[in-house]
């Protein structure tokens, strides 16, 4: 985890992607699952199906509607893709039912558990288990899509019977990396096999590799202005020469400048490729053959700035242009890859310092609930949301609530709170990260007065905040104020998910409403049960009247504040 | 029984006496540093303070906890016992018991704890009053203080933009807190407040060097003042605003901060200017000494903290034409990290809470919790030092010998003061020696009257005195022989006879009104020490260029360097933080004793860019302002080692240090 974090916009392939997304990642291979002849053989437990509906409890309430789109595993034999390839990645889109259980497995005999284990105290029975135990459990609740990807090795030139996982992610959270794996059965492939229950699959990619570095670079130049960083011209020419690699050394130093570099690209092949620059400065731009490829702005060399471009076997004219302003070291990088080959670097390794390491600062409930009040970054939000209470609990349940306006933020399972940075040195961001699998809830205000039935939700409703009142498991019951009535908002961790629970201390007046959720698509699993957007369920008691209002493009859940509401999250 | 008694004292006064004589004394003969054990699985770093009349301790952390600490006298078994109260609050810099709860600063409210079952952990969190906030980490939230007549206060530390900034309500200010949570604002100009409260019943604050602030001082705060920094005056136009000037009221002309204020009405000098680097860099909290005794000799003085040097120092007050002002005193040096937090014991020793998290200090340990204790000897002090309309009186804890006060030599007297503009910090400017024409000591040997021609007595300056050659009847030197008293008003007293005043004759004629002097002897050779253009016969430019910058917590961002030996260096020193940084290279494991060197240059530090005269210094840089850079060229050792970068700004050279590597 800790060195996820660290590189986290470092490697291309670790950036989020939408649960909800049905397109492939970037560069893999789509593998069709609608089409028997991706398989090499299609045993009777397999089948193709239109759609499922899939309960996220019970264990045979599965009910499918025929056709040509889905595919179905049950328990039995395996199924295996009619690819071949000892390095690879993976990814999958997929739906478990309840208890269902399988196993990918790898080349070489490697094998990943894949199961609906809900315990979120890893073990050898969680997901992702190969042969040491996945950080946490990433795992969603059945009948919700969720992601695989997976970046595996079974040849490992100076480590013969071993494969390596070098990253495993569920849901878009690392759970597994660097782990050796002691190989068995060298004829092994890639094959799906469900034990348990049942899996449907809607998307499967892969990516074969090579150990090749199709690209070099030749000849390569460079030219060194005095223009000021900011100033994005190349006037003042201040020296020039042979430049030994792709490297921002050539410089000696200099603390401000505007660099060209410019060489040969050499191509053993044709093929879609991928440059990707990192660095430390106000601006980078990479063209090929007088065609800008990458053009990013301020950027620390922490974050990568990718473009693609179809090129021809032979040479290429390759220019990249870097600035640097004056008070951060200077770093100056560029990646390349294509589709069977892994990124490698052009430049020379000096020229792309280490960053320095930072410790890993986590809290950790155990006994009690934890709390810590912090900023928030909420989504891609202009500001942060700067009086922020995060709670975990010691069952792996927790959740964020912005006290100003009283909005729950977001919710997640796991682990708990990555606080380093308000804790390393000056804590400069002050910014609280979740460190489990987060899902967003809403920005705004969860309890609004709405007049009219058609009235629009508010960002931030007419509410007061007045702090907080501890349960003997050390569970906040968060207290505000709605025109002259107390009303407490309390989230209690279970084995099942949060229950969160609203009570009005008195009559609240009329048309006030609590916002369960808001999203595009909300959909009725059954009587009180509510899907929302393919990321979490929403339950609520047989009592309450929760109903669902279209705004717009948004779809909102929401139900009169009368007496207590009570519902539970859980995904 | 009784005689034994009293002749076992005699013996050992005696032997204190004796031992006085042999040995310089030393602080810690006076008052001991004694640390609480804290354990090793808690970070307490301590933000707030608060000793409980039954005996504990409470420690709010910046992490957001609350500790409550049984037996910090360490008595019986000498263990401590530490049990956590609260947690989970966004950095909190207060901790005001209260009783039945408490009440402490988040960095976005105030907020009340209780414990209503008695579990001994808190389980009510009511928020007592919000602000909002723009999500800067430099808007510290500190307080509530309760001043004697029961009313609270608290104070908003400006945001950090590369400038001060006030980027959401009443930051920069002081406000009052209503019972009811209701916020009141008082004063504004405060930029970094982390230390405020009561002296006499009257609102003072103390402040750090930056930004309109040449150096950390204390300032008495009446309602509707303005402090200095006026980033918090972009709200003095808000409902309930005791404040009328506005940003564009402040001239930005470096003039003096007392000269500005004659013609800036409302804007507030201080009452004591604490002179930074001589006194203390980072000032924190402050407590008036009602311990009657107690603490020792110093009762009705204040006990000042110092962050960054780690250090407790001293504040004599007195108020001359209704207006306030005084000396402040070295005091205690030491500390095991930065202090932030001071509260009195219940036994009258004084409480030290501190971090050094993200500000270094002098003190290396990340935190601590310690107690300053008297040992029950009076040392040879200053007690008082009192404006008089010719010059000073001093008052001293044990008599002085009368010879050693009648010494022209034995004494020193300069006034200075500081920039007041936007740039960061100030160098020390204006200063001026101040003639002592003749003392007057009192019968007693415990009263010393420094008589001066009353015309270079400068309002609005700081008046430096130092009595380094004064000695006890015991022939000590005083504990602390410097003392800084500004003077922002003379008083209208009688002046001293001057029948009975030792006469020192006439000031040296060099003495009179000249700018200040640096003896050649003493200043810098920048010929070749620093040289901040192309040397021209390098005509093929340096051979390397080596570009260091800074990083938060006192560091260089680049720990080591690789040149050649001989060859032509451009040296390019980026001054990326927020403080005031050089960068000398030295010769091989010469960096402690230069970083001692330029902390002894004392006032002249500043205008000496810090650079002590010696041998082992090979070149330099001025000192730079943040987000300032400055460019030396030349050429490396011809001898290859290990040789040493530093800055030298005091304070800053036990963590701020580089290696040369010169090699072949």
């Amino acid at each position: 985890m800790r060195l996820i974090l660290r590189h986290a916009g470092w490697l291309l392939w670790l950036w989020p992607l939408l649960a909800t997304s049905q397109d492939l990642p970037k560069h893999y291979q789509k593998l069709p699952v609608n089409d028997k002849r991706s398989f090499s053989g299609f045993p009777d437990n397999w089948s193709l199906i239109e759609r499922a509906a899939i309960h996220p409890q019970k264990e045979n309430a599965m009910s499918t509607q025929p056709g040509n789109n889905l595919l179905l595993g049950k328990a039995g034999k395996r199924l295996t893709p009619a690819f071949t390839g000892k390095n690879l990645r993976l990814y999958l889109e997929f739906q478990l039912t309840p208890k269902a259980s399988g196993y990918l497995h790898l080349p070489g005999g490697a094998r990943i558990l894949l199961t609906d284990h809900p315990d979120l105290t890893p073990s050898e029975n969680t997901s992702g288990y190969i042969v040491r135990v996945p950080s946490q459990n990433a795992v969603k609740a059945p009948g919700l899509w969720q992601t695989l990807e997976l970046d595996y090795e079974s040849i490992l030139p100076a480590h013969p019977g071993t494969g390596k996982v070098n990253h495993l992610l569920l849901n878009g959270i690392s759970i597994q990396q660097s782990v050796f794996v002691p190989l068995k059965d060298t004829s092994a492939s890639v094959s799906f096999e469900i034990t348990a229950g049942s899996m449907l699959f809607r998307t499967i990619g892969y990516q074969v590799f090579e150990d090749r570095k199709p690209a070099q670079l030749a000849n390569l130049t460079y030219k060194l202005y005095s223009d000021a960083w900011n100033s994005r011209q190349t006037n003042r020419l201040e020296q020039s020469g042979t430049a030994p690699g792709l490297t921002q050394e050539v410089t000696m130093g200099k603390k401000e400048y505007n660099l060209v570099l410019e060489g040969d690209l050499l191509l053993e092949e044709d093929g879609l490729y991928t440059f990707t620059t990192l660095y430390n400065g106000p601006y980078c731009q990479l063209s090929i053959d007088g065609t800008v490829v990458n053009d990013s702005g301020e950027s620390t060399s922490q974050d990568a700035h990718t473009g693609t471009i179809t090129l021809a076997k032979g040479s290429h004219k390759l220019r990249l242009w870097y600035s640097k302003f004056p008070w951060m070291a200077a770093a100056l990088g560029v990646l390349v890859e294509k589709p069977g080959i892994r990124a490698y670097p052009l430049h020379t390794l000096s020229s792309l310092p280490q960053p320095t390491p930072k410790p890993f600062i986590m809290v950790h409930p155990e006994q009690k609930a934890e709390m810590v009040r912090s900023f928030v970054q909420y989504g891609t939000e202009k500001h942060k949301r700067t009086h922020c209470l995060s709670v975990g609990g010691p069952a792996g349940w927790h959740y964020t609530a912005d006290l100003n306006r009283g909005a729950l933020l977001q919710v997640w399972k796991g682990e708990f709170a990555n606080t380093t940075d308000m804790w390393y040195e000056r804590g400069e961001p002050q910014l609280l990260h979740p460190v489990g699998l987060v899902v967003p809830i809403s920005g705004k205000s969860s309890l609004a007065n709405l007049p009219a039935p058609a009235t629009a939700w508010p960002d931030s409703a007419n509410i007061r905040y007045l702090g907080y009142r501890l349960d003997a498991q050390g569970f906040p019951a968060l207290r505000y104020n709605l025109g002259g009535i107390t009303v407490s908002d309390a989230l209690v961790a279970t084995s099942g998910g949060l229950v969160r629970t609203l009570t009005p201390e008195g009559t609240v007046a009329a048309n006030w409403f609590v916002l369960a959720a808001a999203a595009a698509n909300i959909t009725l699993v059954e009587n009180g049960l509510y899907n929302i957007n393919d990321q979490f369920y929403v339950r609520f008691p047989g009592t309450a009247k929760p109903r669902i209002r279209t705004v717009g493009q948004q779809k909102e859940l929401i139900l009169p504040l009368t007496s207590s509401v009570t519902y539970t999250l859980f995904w | 029984m009784k005689r034994i008694a009293i002749i076992s004292a005699c013996l050992f006064s005696l032997a204190l006496a004796g031992t006085a004589q042999e040995r310089p004394q030393t602080e810690d003969d006076y008052y001991r540093i004694v640390t609480i054990p804290i354990p090793e699985t808690i970070q307490l770093e301590i933000g707030g303070l608060s000793v409980l009349p039954d005996g504990r301790v409470a420690a709010a952390t910046r992490r957001g906890e609350v500790w409550m600490i049984s037996n910090p006298y360490a008595d019986g078994d000498g263990r401590p016992r530490f049990q956590r109260f609260a947690h989970g609050l966004h950095e909190p810099l207060g901790l005001l018991y209260r009783g039945k709860d408490f009440l402490l600063s988040q960095r976005g409210e105030v907020t009340r704890l209780e414990d209503t079952n008695h579990d001994g952990e808190a389980d009510v969190y009511d928020s007592f009053s919000k602000w909002p906030l723009s999500g800067n980490y430099h808007q510290y939230s500190y307080g509530p203080v309760r001043m004697p007549n029961g009313e609270m206060l608290v104070t908003l530390n400006v945001d950090w933009v590369g400038k001060g900034a006030s980027q959401s309500l009443w930051r920069g200010w002081m406000l009052k807190l209503g019972e009811k949570g209701e916020l009141v604002p008082w004063a504004t100009g405060l930029r970094s407040p982390a230390g405020f409260g009561s002296y006499q019943g009257a609102i003072f604050y103390t402040e750090n060097q930056g930004d309109w602030v040449g150096s950390g001082r204390i300032t008495h705060l009446e309602k509707g003042d303005f402090a200095g920094n006026p980033a918090g005056l972009r709200w003095s136009s808000q409902p309930g605003s005791p404040v009328k000037l506005k940003p564009e009221d402040i001239p930005n002309t470096g003039e003096p901060m007392y000269e500005t204020a004659q013609k800036i009405p409302g804007l507030k000098p201080p009452a004591v200017w604490m002179p930074h680097t001589l006194m203390g860099i980072s000032l924190s909290d402050f407590k008036e000494d009602l311990t009657n005794g107690a603490f020792g000799p110093f009762a009705g003085q204040l006990f000042v903290g110092d962050q960054g040097h780690s250090t407790v120092m001293r504040v004599d007050l007195e108020q001359v034409n209704n207006v306030w002002q005084g000396a402040c005193f070295p005091f205690r040096k030491g500390f095991a990290s930065g202090v932030l937090r001071l509260e009195w014991g219940l036994d009258g020793s004084l409480f030290v809470g501190q971090t050094s998290r993200g500000w270094s200090a002098t003190g290396k340990e990340p935190f601590a919790l310690q107690r300053l204790v008297w040992t029950g000897a009076t040392p040879f002090e200053m007690q008082h030092l009192r404006a008089m309309p010719d010059g000073f009186e001093i008052t001293l804890t044990t008599p002085a010998d009368p010879a050693s006060a009648r010494l022209a030599e034995s004494w020193s007297l300069n006034s200075f003061t500081y920039h007041y503009h936007q740039t960061y910090g100030s160098p020390v400017i204006n200063q001026e020696a101040v003639h002592i024409q003749g003392v007057i000591v009192s019968d007693d040997g415990l009263k010393i009257r420094l008589i001066t021609d009353p015309d270079q007595l400068r309002k609005g300056y700081i008046h430096e005195l130092k009595a380094e050659g004064l000695r006890s009847r015991e022939g000590q030197s005083l504990l602390h022989p410097v003392g800084y008293y500004t003077l922002n008003e003379l008083p209208e007293q009688e002046t001293a006879d001057r029948a009975h005043m030792t006469s020192f004759g006439a000031p040296p004629a060099v003495h009179m009104h000249t700018p200040p002097t640096i003896s050649s002897d003493t200043a810098l050779d920048p010929a070749t020490k620093r040289i901040t253009v192309l040397p021209a016969a390098w005509t093929n430019g340096p051979d390397q260029v080596v570009e260091i910058g800074t990083k938060p917590g006192l560091q260089f961002d680049i720990s080591e360097v690789k040149v050649k030996a001989g060859s032509r260096i451009k040296w390019v020193f980026n001054n990326n933080d927020d403080m005031l940084h050089n960068c000398i290279i030295a010769k091989p494991g010469a960096g402690n004793a230069i970083g001692e060197a330029a902390l002894a240059l004392g006032l002249k530090g500043a205008e000496l860019q810090y650079v002590p005269v010696s041998d082992d210094i090979l070149y330099h840089t001025n000192l730079l302002q943040p987000e300032t850079s400055e460019t030396i060229y030349f050429t490396a050792p011809a001898r290859p080692g290990r040789y040493t970068y530093i800055c030298t700004f005091p304070g800053h050279h036990f963590m701020m240090q580089g290696v040369l590597n010169v090699t072949r």
